[in-house]
């Protein structure tokens, strides 16, 4: 054990731990923020692939990763319609819209890929990206999110609906528009989170790039007790976790390395069933509001 | 008997009208990928039923989904909305690969039995942890069990790497389970297996127990309204605990049949997803045990028929799934549109202005 335990491996684990941190940042702040809203989405990591894929084929093409973010930027805007249409609209239940993202945004994204590496001859691959950019974006999203619901009007008005939506309605707050803000930061961070692996992670796209990414950022927000600060922590514990699990593959230690993949959900359950005081969770989280009901 | 047929018709309108409407954007999408659709669906079709084989392979695949589904349909049904399958079925069959391999000196019915047994246990065990935590501690059941999905994944992982792996072979899987212990096969020259009986007698004792008995009203009050079930005297906790033990088995019992039927190892990509599939197949089978198998078979042709479309075509399988979430999407909209009674009132506004 202390045989690894040396500088190089310790500046090893850093420079990896923050290579893996930007998209559950992403994701979980973008999911935190859907749910303060009272919107669960478990479609992340549909939405993410989306975003992957998307990112990836349009920085093929264009040879510009930036332009290729972009681009899978707005491809996860344009996903999470799906899910704010049934959601927001029809009062679907979040949960099962959310299992069909999943699926569908998979699906999609093998389908593009398989389309696309058909037309082209050779191994795809795109050029890359400023290690740290989207570090530093994913920062300061962070950031302005904290910023928006605590130290604005807006987002006073914007907590209200994930609290007790009636009363906000009753104050004259417009319900649907704060959720569609909702989903559609919500799109954004993950569609970026899903270009970032595809352009600065890997340069290029492998099926199932974003292995799970979706799920832990769901634990991360949990964990992370639904507020910015909390989240941060949570995904930069779990970024360390899975750069330490790489290494202790490769490594070959006496740990198991699943057991170090199992921590951030067994963390997650555990704090959630015996420390956590009930009520962090915003009190309208994943029930729809139907203004006609009482 | 008019009113019962007319009740049918409702309930089985909006997911065959879904599915018809995925299938016609499925069209749309094949020639977007440059295909030709009709070749497409053509070379699907024949690939589902166009052979005494390929009927057979649909029964295969859709052993498990019938499971799942019904694992998913009776917490669904006793209001607990569970995502859980996907760790019950992985958790589930590792203990049933364990037992088989411990006791493979034992004849083999008895490894069989014995393993199934296990395999539901554990599951039921698996799943009646988030039932209580969700009953004594509140903890959501959506989030507990995602979180036991990954916990169950890599623990199984960890299982077949190290302690249960195959001593001779290179990547990590369990020992094959022995041809004594394997479930028989039902039409030679096929894979089709006595599961599918195990996995139809199980709809019908999901359905049984939820409409016919006593029980299966409690479990369904608890559903429809816990507060009023707690106030006739129901203790809504021990039914959410039961109802979840209940799904974890049958998750558990779908990852064992897998195992001793069809693919006799466990390895990375184990049944991977098929809880998540399950989810759709309840719904899409309206949460009831009959639509359910129905549900499942409607899937398991899809998802056999697109596997051979690949080969056929440069038509990528990955249709099929977009084509079941479509319908998830379309059945979701369309049962909250029939509940608001949207086409009266569309009939109602033509009406009026025709009146005008």
């Amino acid at each position: 054990m202390s045989s690894i335990l040396t500088v190089a491996f310790l500046t090893g684990l850093l420079v990896a731990a923050l290579r893996m941190l930007p998209p559950l940042l992403l994701g979980a702040t973008g999911e935190m923020f859907s749910e303060r809203c009272g919107l669960t989405n478990i479609g992340l990591e549909g939405i993410m692939s989306v975003g992957a894929i998307t990112g990836f084929v349009v920085s093929y093409f264009i040879q510009n990763p930036y332009v290729g973010m972009l681009a899978g930027v707005l491809s996860g805007l344009l996903v999470n319609m799906i899910y704010a249409f049934l959601t927001i609209q029809l009062n679907a239940d979040q949960v099962i819209v959310g299992n069909a993202m999943n699926i569908l945004g998979m699906a999609l994204a093998s389908l593009i890929y398989t389309t696309v590496s058909k037309s082209q001859s050779g191994q795809l691959q795109s050029v890359t990206a400023d290690n740290y950019f989207v570090l530093v974006v994913s920062l300061a999203v962070v950031v302005i999110i904290w910023f928006y619901l605590y130290k604005t009007k807006s987002g006073l008005a914007f907590r209200a609906v994930g609290e007790y939506p009636r009363a906000a309605e009753t104050l004259g707050i417009n319900i649907q528009k704060k959720k569609y803000l909702a989903c559609s930061v919500n799109g954004i961070l993950c569609g970026l989170a899903g270009a970032y692996l595809t352009n600065v992670y890997i340069t290029s796209y492998v099926s199932g790039i974003v292995s799970g990414r979706g799920y832990i950022a769901l634990a991360a927000v949990i964990f992370g007790k639904w507020k910015p600060k909390g989240v941060l922590l949570a995904c930069t514990f779990f970024a360390f976790l899975d750069a330490l699990q790489l290494r202790l593959q490769v490594a070959d230690a006496s740990i198991p390395y699943q057991f170090l993949q199992m921590l951030p959900y067994l963390c997650t359950l555990l704090a959630l069933s015996f420390f956590m005081k009930p009520g962090s969770e915003p009190k309208a989280n994943g029930k729809p509001y139907i203004r006609e009901s009482r | 008997m008019k009113e019962a047929i007319a009740k049918m018709l409702k309930k089985v309108a909006v997911p065959v009208v879904s599915a018809i409407a995925a299938l016609l954007i499925g069209i749309v999408v094949i020639e977007l990928t440059g295909n030709n659709a009709a070749e497409a669906y053509s070379y699907m079709l024949r690939g589902a039923f166009g052979s005494m084989n390929n009927i057979c392979e649909l029964f295969v695949i859709a052993v498990p989904l019938i499971l799942t589904g019904l694992a998913v349909t009776f917490a669904y049904r006793s209001g607990v909305f569970t995502i859980g399958v996907d760790g019950q079925l992985i958790i589930g069959a590792i203990a049933a690969a364990w037992f088989v391999e411990a006791f493979r000196n034992l004849p083999g019915v008895v490894v069989a039995v014995g393993g199934i047994l296990t395999g539901m246990a554990v599951g039921a065990v698996w799943g009646a942890i988030a039932g209580a935590l969700k009953a004594y501690r509140r903890v959501n059941e959506i989030v507990s069990t995602l979180l036991m999905n990954y916990i169950a994944l890599y623990l199984a992982d960890y299982l077949y790497t190290v302690p249960l792996a195959a001593e001779s072979s290179k990547i990590p899987q369990t020992e094959r389970v022995a041809e004594a212990a394997r479930l028989p096969v039902l039409v030679g020259g096929t894979r089709l297996h006595i599961g599918i009986l195990i996995a139809l007698f199980c709809a019908v004792i999901v359905y049984y127990i939820l409409y016919k008995t006593a029980w299966g009203i409690k479990f369904r009050a608890v559903g429809i309204n816990a507060v009023a079930a707690e106030c006739n005297g129901i203790s809504v906790k021990k039914y959410m605990v039961a109802s979840m033990a209940i799904s974890g088995a049958i998750g558990g019992l779908a990852g064992t049949i897998e195992l001793l039927g069809t693919q006799y190892r466990i390895q990375s990509g184990f049944c991977a997803d098929y809880g998540f599939d399950g989810i759709a197949v309840a719904l899409i089978g309206q949460l009831n045990p009959v639509g359910t198998v129905l549900a499942a078979l409607f899937f398991a042709a899809l998802n056999v028929g697109s596997n051979s479309m690949e080969l056929m075509t440069s038509v990528p399988s990955s249709i099929a799934d977009i084509i079941q979430s479509i319908i998830i999407f379309f059945v979701v909209a369309g049962s909250v549109l029939m509940e608001r009674n949207f086409f009266k009132k569309i009939a109602f506004k033509k009406e009026r202005r025709a009146m005008e």
